[in-house]
């Protein structure tokens, strides 16, 4: 038998040898892994650890085309530790300096280190950001040690990831420049110069500048929402963030296999409004034209369809939500959605309401005779005068007085109703209370308890007096007369969809109530195409081929305690087709007297025409058809008294 | 015969080394199992940030061209470079709401009825000459 190799004592000592060697590297393991392992691992807890947050992209506003009215844009905030860089970067620093935009002796001198004294000592918090370097992926990270909070919107800052050691602290982030955008940053980033950092965030954009600015509102630099449907939808837009806890190497390099918990981000929903914006761009180019050609205080013009969404609302004065920072204190009534937070006398426009109450209640038919020339009526044993007229009337159907816009027609339609009657029929068209519309904080507008009126109130209110109401509100009124009847509520947004364009919640028509039946609505309509008729009070609201419902306004304003005759608030509210009604546009001009024909600021002269021109150019846009000769409310117009 | 006293150390070293070749194959392969787990953990995160990244980059140029069709911005191309674009007006388009078919059986045969469809056509002799 052999001996083989063990024969050797050597043999012998190198397997000893082994065996010590083996024995003290497992002693050592049993060391670092059973004895001194609290230690150790308390020293590694300390630095290992971080925690990387993920900001959510906030969803998008989307139009009812798709067009992206208002979007997230991700941008960074490039910073410096200056203790961090190296000096074979140094001959980069030029081109990051040109890439920054920055003189290069600014940079140098923001790139010198710096200390700051200690500060008393302060509680502690939870987590502290460490910066991502130019050369990583992510968010903020966060390590786990107690420390000062450090802010991206700071420009310096001195927190350091180390345990507070006494003396000077080193100022381990000094900002460059912000609003970097991610393809610049893409630039800087592959320069690669060790303690050039980004911070990742993301920017509110509006592509389309002021367009639908009071709808949309905007978001400010905090990145909180603070008006219209910005912060109306918050809920949905803005996502949740998303944080993922992993460890970290000596380089502060992520260890992905170590991580132990993660949830993942999830961006917001995208809210897709009923608003076009080539309509919405239509009504705003109207509204510039009106501005530029009268020079009105104010101004609004609402469109929307049958179904109560609003298809373009747009106020002036407006402003560029991009820009909302730029808008100088004195004028930040401008930011205001005076569609719905604004009140005015809806003047003539109202008797819309006496007339359908007063048909409805079958108290008259559109061929009853009313006598327009009567200055005083008894009513409920009291003499009460009669409103004033523009000119002279004489005996009208009511027909007539809806076309001709008479005040005392419109006033004993109002006394016939009685004072509960009417008020019932006002609160009923969407007078005197919100009507819901979610952006804009929407007013209610006065209407006073019938109780409490005076009992002239009975001949003024038919006119659309001693009555406030937002634009909304009287569109929303003769929006009852283009749906036959039903009062809608005002609807905005259309869908609202998940980041995956699944949808989530689909928006659809919602009833307030039915205030008049069809057959009443239809005879209104039929009345209303008399305004826009020959003899009517705007024909300058006529457009050819269709047939067009509408009422004019002119109300005096309450200044310095008496009715104004040089300051009027010009109106024109109605629809067309008027058989079939496509679409519904309020125009109201607030104060536009000065530059208006004869000083004073009428419906027909101001408001009608920019209804005819808005109008006119829907057509195509919307493919509104004419109703031909078989109109049914033309036809009412020309047999019931519209024109005798 | 004589007894091999270092059979058994020779057994033992040969169990010992096949024990250490054993248990360090384990080890290492541990250990690259470990380094592939982790090659792949990272290659997974810098795949999910580049992602990100383009998707970020996607949404910016998304903006920017939206930006750069906003109407205002369009109106204003549409005078610089003097393309004389106007908005779209009504279309000259008669709407017929009235049966179609008849009303183009009326306007293809509009001549038949007419009085001069109605006059007998002249008729006339062509006389041979001999």
């Amino acid at each position: 038998m052999s001996r083989g190799f063990a024969s050797s004592y050597r043999i012998l000592l190198l397997g000893g040898g082994f065996l010590a060697c083996f024995g003290a590297l497992g002693a050592r393991l049993v060391w670092l892994h059973v004895v001194d392992r609290e230690e150790r691992i308390k020293s590694v807890a300390k630095v290992r650890p971080m925690m990387v947050a993920e900001a959510a992209r906030r969803g998008d506003i989307l139009d009812a085309r798709g067009a992206r009215l208002a979007t997230s844009r991700s941008e960074v905030v490039v910073g410096v530790d200056p203790h961090a860089l190296l000096r074979r970067d140094e001959k980069k620093w030029p081109e990051l300096a040109a890439l920054l935009d920055m003189p290069e002796a600014e940079l140098r001198e923001r790139f010198t280190p710096r200390w700051r004294e200690p500060a008393a000592p302060a509680a502690p918090v939870v987590a502290a950001p460490v910066m991502t370097p130019a050369g990583t992926e992510g968010g903020f990270q966060f390590n786990l040690t107690p420390a000062a909070p450090v802010s991206a919107d700071r420009d310096e800052d001195d927190t350091d990831p180390e345990p507070a050691a006494p003396g000077p602290r080193p100022i381990r982030w000094v900002k460059l420049k912000e609003d970097v955008p991610e393809s610049l940053h893409e630039r800087i980033r592959k320069l690669n110069i060790q303690g050039v950092y980004g911070v990742r965030e993301y920017r509110r954009v509006y592509p389309s500048n002021q367009l639908a600015a009071h709808l949309i509102g905007y978001v400010n630099r905090e990145q909180k929402a603070v008006a219209g449907m910005e912060a109306y939808a918050d809920f949905y837009l803005r996502g949740q963030r998303g944080w993922r806890l992993v460890e970290r190497d000596g380089r502060n390099r992520e260890l992905p296999q170590f991580g132990s918990r993660e949830v993942p981000r999830v961006d917001g929903f995208s809210v897709t409004l009923s608003i076009d914006s080539t309509v919405q761009d239509i009504v705003e180019q109207e509204l510039a034209y009106l501005a530029e050609k009268f020079e009105p205080l104010k101004a609004s013009i609402v469109v929307s369809d049958p179904d109560g969404f609003i298809l373009a609302m747009a106020n002036y004065p407006t402003f560029n939500p991009n820009e909302f920072n730029k808008v100088p204190k004195a004028e930040e009534a401008r930011m205001k959605n005076a569609a719905v937070a604004d009140i005015y006398d809806p003047g003539s426009v109202f008797k819309i309401v006496p007339a359908a109450a007063a048909l409805e209640e079958r108290l008259v038919t559109p061929h009853t005779v009313i006598d327009c020339s009567l200055e005083k009526k008894l009513h409920n044993g009291r003499m009460l005068s009669l409103p004033g007229e523009d000119h002279r009337m004489g005996q009208l159907t009511v027909s007539e007085v809806i076309s001709h816009s008479s005040n005392r027609g419109a006033a004993q339609l109002g006394m016939m109703l009685g004072e509960e009657r009417l008020h019932r029929y006002a609160r009923a068209f969407g007078f005197g209370s919100r009507l819901g519309f979610p952006v804009g904080g929407e007013v209610a507008g006065i209407l006073h308890p019938w109780q409490k009126w005076y009992p002239i109130d009975i001949t003024r209110i038919p006119m659309g007096h001693s009555v406030s109401a937002t634009v909304l509100q009287m569109h929303q009124a003769m929006s009852v007369i283009a749906t036959g009847g039903v009062l809608l509520r005002p609807q905005i947004i259309r869908q609202i969809r998940d980041a995956g364009n699944e949808t989530v919640y689909a928006y659809q028509r919602a009833e307030i109530g039915r205030v008049i039946s069809p057959e009443t609505a239809a005879r209104m309509a039929g009345m209303l195409v008399g305004v826009t008729r020959k003899g009517g009070t705007a024909l300058e609201a006529a457009i050819e081929g269709f047939d067009v419902a509408g009422k004019t306004g002119t109300s005096q304003k309450f200044i310095n305690g008496e009715w104004s005759r040089k300051h009027h608030i010009a109106s024109f509210v109605g629809f067309f087709p008027a058989a079939r009604p496509k679409v519904i546009i309020s125009v109201i001009v607030d104060d536009a007297d000065h530059r208006a024909p004869n000083g004073v600021a009428y419906g027909r002269t101001v408001a009608a025409p920019s209804f005819r021109r808005i109008g006119e150019q829907l057509i195509p846009i919307l493919n509104i058809r004419s109703g031909g000769g078989s109109d049914r409310a033309g036809t009412i117009a020309l047999s019931e008294g519209g024109r005798r | 015969m004589k007894k091999d006293s270092s059979a058994f150390a020779n057994q033992l070293l040969v169990g010992l080394i096949v024990a250490i070749c054993f248990g360090g194959s384990i080890g290492l392969g541990t250990v690259w199992m470990r380094h592939q787990i982790s090659v792949t953990a990272k290659d997974n995160r810098d795949l999910a940030a580049q992602i990100a990244r383009l998707e970020r980059l996607i949404d910016e140029k998304k903006t920017i061209i939206e930006t750069e069709q906003a109407p205002d911005k369009l109106r204003t191309l549409n005078v610089t470079l003097g393309l004389g674009l106007v908005p779209m007006t009504q279309i000259p388009v008669e709407h017929v709401t009235e049966n179609v078919v008849e009303r183009m059986a009326r306007l293809a045969h509009r001549d038949l009825f007419t009085d001069a469809a109605a006059r007998p056509a002249p008729v006339t002799f062509r006389i041979a000459q001999h």
